[in-house]
């Protein structure tokens, strides 16, 4: 019996033993926000195929779990495996301070996406999320005043709780998209969905029940949007007539396929999302690459962009959005199909 | 007068929460000129649904002294394994009965670790807890994502969403089922009574040759079931399975149950005081919504608003006693 144990322990130490650099090949560390959700999990299949194709380098995945205790105790465990640089997407600015100081300490290049050091010492790669919010809130409003011209804007927001990037990313943004058509637009609740679709159904269920006038929603995730077209489905609303809203058009964020399927369903009232992967990946490894090879400064502010494409039902193409599943997410389904089978 | 008397000293704790509750529904009757609709009501009513279907059973085994942390996962589990199962071609009817029978394995599990073999139920069901969570990701994975929505037979969401007699939501008449078949358990039958006689002792009880082991599993494999239909319920009415929903069910479901005066240590409780407190809970959030208080102040009100109930339900039963 112990000589089992002591097999099956030497077993597991040696399949879970850390991965070194010295052995010549390069490898990179990365922290995702988190890895239950669609959106991180392609962003870290992405960054992983392209560390191997482009530079021949293993990536080691360590997940930080939404929470800012998680994400730091990944990056420690990667600056104990001594991998040669850090890719970090963690849930607040203060947290990312602490792991880019810590990094540096080590002497390992960090690079940090979304969630900057508050300090701003290092690159960081940064989705220009506020673009594509603001676009979609002029799309929002525009397409609404043009059915309803005499129905003023009244926009209802789901967020994650207190997250400051999102309000300035995602939800600020959109808002000001939508004033910037309706000066007199209306921001009647701003609510906790809690990124889910469950509690965002039932807290939109309660903002309807409160303003049943509420005419634009918008949730900073796809989840969120989700949850809020089910809402309103089941108060009979949710609905419009060949892209026509009659009830109230909803925004999200993220543009996976969950969220496509409804946005290019003319008779479906959620019909806007943007999202990245592809670029943000590319532009993680690209960056820590460049620091690893001396390129570009280790401990200097360097902000590299990306654009977060909007995909929406009136200015894009269901072939534009099957490109950019197929891309983004791996998609290897037919959209066209998928809408069509909705009810 | 003797009857109200003695109401009033044996029901002190119901009372005082009807009395809460009551004074909510008034507080905010007067508040939001939304709130007293039959439509908000139903809101509320199927907001709770879930919670209520669950501690219904649950309640019954914290009253053996007994309770189950894995709730929650179980419920995403259900929801994942019946949306992948309904998306690969299994009949939705026959779907629905093989996630129970596997919810009920689940319970299974929790009856043997924590009946049989003696392990403590908070360790015994986190682990479970951990278990079938991690297995709903699994599923998610193999299906491709992180959860199922696309792909699933159009009927899917007709489950959920279905209206008995054209009027009354499937989920409200089920948790108003599972509240009449425990309260039935609870006064009329044996195995309320037994339940009762496990919790305030349950050496005393197995000296009596009364089947503790039976009882608690019995108790668990129906938690687990009525975790597992919440589970397809609330998947087919959303259209979507997450496996990460149902995070923190199990202290919903703690809370209403505690706020009901069913005690920790087992041996006192009832169903209809778990759902006055699952009401209390309900109504509160759904009130605080409909002012719009931001979601800080939310948090901060519904502590508030427990640890007020508690603290009156507390007073005015000892006030009863003595």
């Amino acid at each position: 019996m112990k000589k089992t144990l002591l097999a099956m322990a030497a077993a597991v130490t040696l399949s879970t033993a850390p991965v070194s650099a010295a052995d010549g090949e390069i490898v990179l560390g990365k922290v995702p926000f988190t890895l239950e959700h669609a959106y991180h999990q392609s962003v870290v299949r992405y960054f992983e195929g392209y560390a191997k194709k482009e530079y021949g380098a293993k990536t080691i995945v360590v997940d930080g779990q939404s929470s800012s205790e998680s994400a730091l105790s990944a990056v420690e465990n990667l600056i104990a495996q001594k991998v040669d640089g850090i890719a970090l997407h963690s849930p607040d600015i203060a947290m990312s301070e602490t792991a880019v100081t810590m990094a540096k300490k080590a002497g390992i290049p960090i690079v940090t996406t979304l969630m900057f050091p508050m300090s701003k010492s290092t690159p960081h790669v940064q989705p220009r999320e506020d673009i594509s919010s603001f676009r979609m809130g002029e799309v929002a409003a525009t397409q609404w005043l043009k059915a309803h011209p005499d129905k003023k804007p009244r926009v209802a927001i789901l967020n994650f709780g207190g997250f400051e990037q999102i309000a300035s990313l995602r939800t600020d943004p959109f808002f000001r998209g939508v004033q910037s058509v309706s000066a007199d637009a209306e921001l009647v609740t701003v609510q906790n969905g809690g990124g889910s679709t469950i509690t965002s159904m039932d807290v939109t269920l309660d903002i309807l029940q409160a303003n049943p006038d509420v005419n634009i929603i918008f949730g900073a995730n796809d989840d969120m949007a989700l949850g809020a077209l089910a809402a309103t489905e089941q108060l009979g609303r949710g609905r419009m007539d060949n892209g026509v809203p009659l009830t109230e058009i909803i925004a999200g964020v993220d543009a996976g396929e969950n969220a496509m399927v409804k946005i290019f369903n003319p008779n479906c009232s959620f019909k806007l999302s943007h999202g990245q992967v592809r670029d943000n990946g590319i532009a993680e490894v690209d960056t820590l690459m460049g620091m690893i090879k001396g390129d570009i400064p280790t401990d200097e502010w360097f902000q590299v962009d990306t654009e977060s494409p909007t995909f929406d039902y009136w200015n894009n193409s269901i072939r534009e959005a099957q490109a950019f599943l197929e891309v983004n997410f791996n998609f290897d389904k037919d959209l066209k199909a998928m809408v069509a089978k909705q009810r | 007068m003797d009857r109200i008397q003695h109401l009033l000293r044996t029901e002190t704790q119901k009372l005082v929460l009807l009395g809460t509750l009551l004074m909510i529904i008034v507080g905010l009757s007067f508040a939001s000129s939304t709130f007293l609709t039959v439509t908000n009501f139903t809101n509320v009513f199927l907001k709770v649904a879930v919670i209520v279907i669950i501690a219904s059973a649950a309640n019954m085994l914290m009253i053996t002294g007994h309770f189950d942390m894995s709730v929650g996962s179980v419920l995403a589990l259900s929801g994942i394994l019946h949306a992948y199962m309904c998306k690969h071609g299994v009949p939705i009817e026959l779907s629905i009965l093989i996630t129970c029978v596997v919810a009920m394995c689940w319970g299974a599990v929790n009856a043997l670790t924590v009946a049989v073999l003696g392990i403590n139920p908070v360790i015994a069901t986190v682990g479970v807890l951990f278990i079938a969570r991690g297995f709903a990701f699994l599923i998610a994975r193999w299906d491709g994502g992180a959860n199922i929505m696309t792909g699933l037979p159009m009927e899917f969401v007709d489950f959920g969403r279905e209206l008995v007699f054209g009027i009354f939501p499937l989920a409200i008449v089920l948790m108003v089922l599972s509240l009449l078949v425990f309260i039935f358990v609870e006064k009329k039958t044996a195995l309320g009574r037994l339940s009762y006689a496990v919790g305030t002792n349950i050496k005393a009880a197995k000296l009596s040759g009364i089947n503790t082991v039976g009882i608690i599993g019995f108790l668990y494999m129906m938690v687990a079931l009525f975790a597992g239909l919440s589970g397809v319920l609330q998947t087919s009415r959303v259209g979507l399975a997450s496996p990460s929903v149902g995070n923190g069910l199990e202290f919903d479901v703690i809370v209403a149950i505690i706020l009901g005066g069913t005690s920790m240590m087992g041996g006192v409780g009832s169903t209809v005081g778990m759902l006055l407190g699952a009401l209390v809970v309900g109504f509160s959030s759904n009130g605080l919504n409909l002012l719009g208080i931001p979601f800080y102040y939310q948090s901060i009100a519904y502590g508030v608003i427990l640890i007020g109930s508690l603290m009156l339900n507390h007073r005015f039963t000892n006030m009863g006693r003595g």
